[in-house]
């Protein structure tokens, strides 16, 4: 008795200290998966005349290692606490059920994945959010053969698209409860928020590679204004069509389904009391 | 024999038809690794063309798996892209003093990318075009012969123990992937006896969520047994904060490594900071919390895993010396006027390094 007494004042500030710790790391890693995502922009300003714009071509390469690193440093710290059986038994249903939503394509290209993937991560919470959209990506790249240079990039976004969504459910889910058409309609203007911004933001990293034309390439030099033009022109001959598709897709299945599937996660996390926050 | 040599062999003897899948992960994923890099730190179209040769070889070499027939419609789709890709940057804008043909104009308001497309096209342009087709073709044909050899569970071993507990739900997950079709399966088929739609948009409510229902509810079941068996132990284990702190600094090293060196040059500095970022992250991913596991039949390297992934790692060295020498024209530019690029042997020998994939599957499928 007396002994955990005693124990109680040294390890009360050591678990307050680790409590913050995690957010702390867990946001610095994901501060350097953003820069590393927005690297055209960063070096926008790079002198044209200086020795860096000679190997401006293997920027790609850089910063996909880079962010493979911090993709990975993200998941160990992600998984460090609080893996149960529980979480994972359910975690791995849900993940396989997201992946399996991303092969069969609706119309132009959109599927079940961003829909599931959203409200899935609205009831677990940010964490799992993440977790479900990575390992999502991860196991359909074996299905579909989707390996290659780009998919920690893929892998980045649509653990960003769960944990924002995460956060979408801590912040609003409580004052949306019990007004389930609301809800609903929140749900599918995120959705369709992160149908354009998606693509958006997975085609910055090939961009400088990919772009020659002088309209809308990017070069050394060039500044942040004319990188932002070039790659506005370059994402509207691209990605928008097919991200617009996407958009319509993500809406109109949160309001046509979102409500069944959106109660019957929450039945199953009340019923698994999943605390992991 | 003892029985692990009887497993050993019998392995290796029924390997011939899917060879690929016969390799250790960590070789085809220091091939993929090398391959990319070695892509993207050259624009010279003839080392380009070279590299595209060797990725379609090997390509070939592994396509007759039954993953390689079923990933042939997306290599296809990379290479349709890469060839689009060419008109596309070419009418998209082009300069330099050769002008090969003139294109009429058309512009597009600035809110709509305020745009040019067609004018004149020039030599330079086309050249610049060709040079990333080229390259994009190549990091298809990589991706594509990776995709179609690399086994997922033994991919998924090379994981740091970090990343432990990720592994073993994704492991999970994929073993439960076939129950969930079965089941889809089997309400599909209860549905139809109901008389309703069990085909098309309108049967997926019907289908979706009794599927999901039921996957849920045998996820409880299989967190019990996995509870039992020791599985998932991880709860409140906590730890390892400290290999966290050490991986974020390794992280920032990198990062600030990867910037400087495009702000002050590749110098000695830059370089230090990446290599030793990475060193720190590797250190935190390998010493980090997880769960110690021993490996039942754990890939062994054999000499050609070996031999494939220093030949990746020699070829991406190469291909680096090449091009900080400056010779034999790795950092190829169409610019300021087209000119025919130089050729160095180094180059080429740093490509053709990468066919040694395929040069394996060639031995073991004579040996059958």
């Amino acid at each position: 008795m007396a002994s955990a007494v005693m124990a109680t004042p040294a390890a009360r500030p050591r678990a307050r200290g680790a409590a913050l710790l995690s957010p702390l790391l867990l946001a610095a890693v994901c501060g350097v998966g953003l820069v590393a995502y927005l690297y055209p922009f960063f070096l926008a300003d790079i002198d044209r005349g200086s020795p860096g714009v000679v190997r401006a071509g293997e920027a790609p390469l850089i910063f996909a290692a880079l962010l493979s690193l911090a993709l990975l440093l993200f998941l160990a710290e992600l998984t460090r606490q609080g893996m149960n059986a529980k979480i994972v038994a359910l975690l791995a249903v849900v993940t396989v059920a997201a992946a399996a939503l991303r092969i069969p394509t609706l119309p132009a290209g959109a599927t079940g994945f961003f829909f599931f993937l959203i409200v899935a991560g609205y009831v677990f919470g940010p964490r799992l959010g993440f977790l479900v959209g990575s390992g999502a990506l991860f196991v359909s790249a074996f299905a579909v053969g989707g390996f290659g240079p780009w998919l920690p990039f893929q892998l980045f976004a649509a653990g960003w698209v769960g944990m924002t969504a995460g956060w979408l459910g801590v912040l609003a889910g409580p004052r949306l409860r019990g007004r389930g058409r609301t809800e609903l309609v929140v749900i599918a203007v995120f959705a369709g928020v992160w149908g354009m911004l998606f693509g958006a933001i997975t085609n910055l990293w090939f961009w400088p590679y990919v772009a020659q034309g002088d309209s809308i390439s990017w070069q050394p030099g060039m500044g942040l204004g004319e990188a932002i033009q070039h790659y506005w022109s370059f994402y509207i001959l691209t990605s928008a069509g097919w991200d617009v598709w996407r958009t319509i897709g993500n809406v109109a299945l949160v309001l046509l389904a979102g409500r069944p599937v959106l109660d019957l996660l929450t039945r199953y996390r009340d019923r698994f009391q999943i605390r992991f926050e | 024999m003892t029985i692990a040599g009887e497993v050993r062999s019998a392995s290796q003897i029924g390997a011939p038809p899917e060879a690929g899948h016969r390799l250790h992960p960590g070789a085809w994923l220091a091939w993929l690794s090398g391959g990319c890099a070695a892509v993207f730190l050259t624009s010279n179209p003839l080392y380009l063309s070279l590299a595209f040769l060797v990725g379609t070889g090997v390509y070939l070499s592994v396509r007759e798996s039954p993953k390689g027939r079923a990933f042939g419609a997306f290599v296809l789709i990379g290479l349709v892209f890469a060839v689009i890709s060419i008109p596309f940057n070419v009418l998209t804008g082009s300069s330099g003093p050769s002008v090969i043909a003139t294109m009429p104009e058309l512009s597009f308001p600035s809110w709509f990318g305020g745009f040019t497309l067609g004018g004149d096209i020039t030599g330079e342009s086309l050249m610049t075009a060709t040079n990333r087709a080229l390259g994009i073709a190549t990091l298809v044909v990589f991706a594509g012969a990776f995709n179609a050899s690399i086994d997922h569970f033994r991919l998924m071993r090379l994981a740091p123990r970090a990343l432990s507990q990720l592994m073993l739900t994704l492991t999970v997950a994929i073993v439960v992937l076939p129950q969930a079709v079965a089941h889809a399966r089997s309400v599909a088929e209860a549905q139809r006896l109901r008389g309703k739609p069990a085909r098309g948009l309108r049967a997926l409510p019907g289908l979706l969520l009794p599927t999901l229902h039921g996957a849920l509810e045998r996820s409880v079941q299989r967190a019990e047994s996995m509870d039992a068996r020791g599985f998932g132990g991880g709860d409140g284990a906590g730890g390892g904060a400290f290999a966290g702190v050490v991986g974020v600094l390794g992280l920032g090293v990198a990062t600030w490594g990867a910037f400087a060196h495009y702000w002050y040059g590749a110098g000695l500095l830059p370089t230090l900071a990446i290599a030793g970022g990475v060193v720190l992250v590797g250190i935190a991913l390998l010493r980090g919390a997880g769960v110690e596991t021993t490996r039942l039949r754990a890939d062994r390297w054999a000499p050609l895993d070996a031999f494939i992934a220093i030949a990746a790692v020699l070829a991406v060295v190469l291909m680096l010396a090449l091009r900080m020498n400056g010779a034999g024209d790795a950092g190829y530019l169409a610019y300021p006027e087209v000119v025919a690029p130089a050729f160095h042997p180094v180059g080429a020998i740093a490509m053709l390094l990468l066919l040694a994939p395929a040069l394996a599957s060639g031995a073991r499928g004579t040996r059958s």
